[in-house]
């Protein structure tokens, strides 16, 4: 009887899970991820090699559909919703950053300069990655589940 | 900004039947096309002489101590206010697309 009772006895922990407890548990699971995944797709960011379709359009595209938003239905949303969020971001810089730009640079310019940055300024590019990725996923993380984000120092990027 | 401001995001995704896997992974992306953004353009702006001095940083404190100046200097706004401006849109667009009936 004793085990009956048991075996029909409902799961609580559903019910009693606090916004501050499952926030919690997401935290946990998108700090696994970021460390995981992002930290070593940014690790192996490098222009080299790569043409300029790469390095203007496709990266962006590629990291917004990586995997971002495969679930139904608020898919095409997300994608377009992060779109328009890097289409402000790359305003906010480009109309600050004008005047230290050189205007008359096409695509294919600027994908060769960033090649030769990665090859030239290793060590430099490497802290460059690692601080903002640094930036990046203490801000959203943070925006998400409202905790700081540590991120491994002796990950070498 | 750890002000929760993707919560209504979390939120509707959570409407949506969005598993917790399946958002924590949409914060990873986000943090990996914000990171993208921004380093692509600091490659852009950042001059050659800029990148050598960090190349040559004694150290990661003072290196990262450069970048903020390099930034202010160069583009007028701290990376953290460029994310903001990006992550602020991106919830606001996804709030408002997700209203429509």
């Amino acid at each position: 009887m004793e085990g009956q009772t048991a075996e029909v006895a409902p799961d609580t922990t559903v019910a009693t899970e606090t916004p501050e407890k499952k926030r919690k548990s997401l935290g946990k699971r998108a700090a696994h991820i970021i460390r995981n995944r992002t930290v070593s797709y940014i690790k192996n960011l490098d222009p080299r090699g790569k043409d300029k379709f790469w390095w203007t359009g496709n990266l962006l595209s590629a990291a917004t559909s990586a995997g971002l938003f495969l679930f139904a239905p608020g898919a095409r949303l997300l994608k377009t919703a992060a779109t328009a969020g890097i289409s402000v971001g790359l305003q906010v810089a480009e109309t600050a950053g004008e005047k230290y730009r050189d205007k008359f640079w096409d695509e294919e310019k600027k994908a060769e300069r960033a090649a030769k940055r990665e090859e030239k300024f290793p060590e430099g590019t490497s802290r460059l990655k690692r601080f903002l990725l640094g930036i990046s996923a203490g801000g959203i993380y943070g925006a998400a589940v409202g905790l700081p984000l540590e991120l491994p120092t002796y990950t070498p990027i | 900004m750890h002000d929760l401001l993707l919560n209504p995001v979390i939120e509707i995704l959570e409407k949506d039947g969005a598993s917790e896997e399946e958002i924590a992974t949409a914060i990873a992306d986000l943090t990996q096309t914000a990171t993208v953004l921004l380093y692509k353009q600091a490659l852009e702006i950042f001059s050659d002489e800029d990148m050598q001095k960090l190349e040559s940083a004694p150290n990661e404190k003072d290196a990262n101590k450069l970048i903020m100046e390099i930034y202010s200097q160069r583009i007028g706004s701290t990376p953290q206010e460029i994310l903001n401006s990006f992550l602020k849109k991106f919830v606001q667009d996804f709030v408002q697309e997700n209203s429509k009936p």
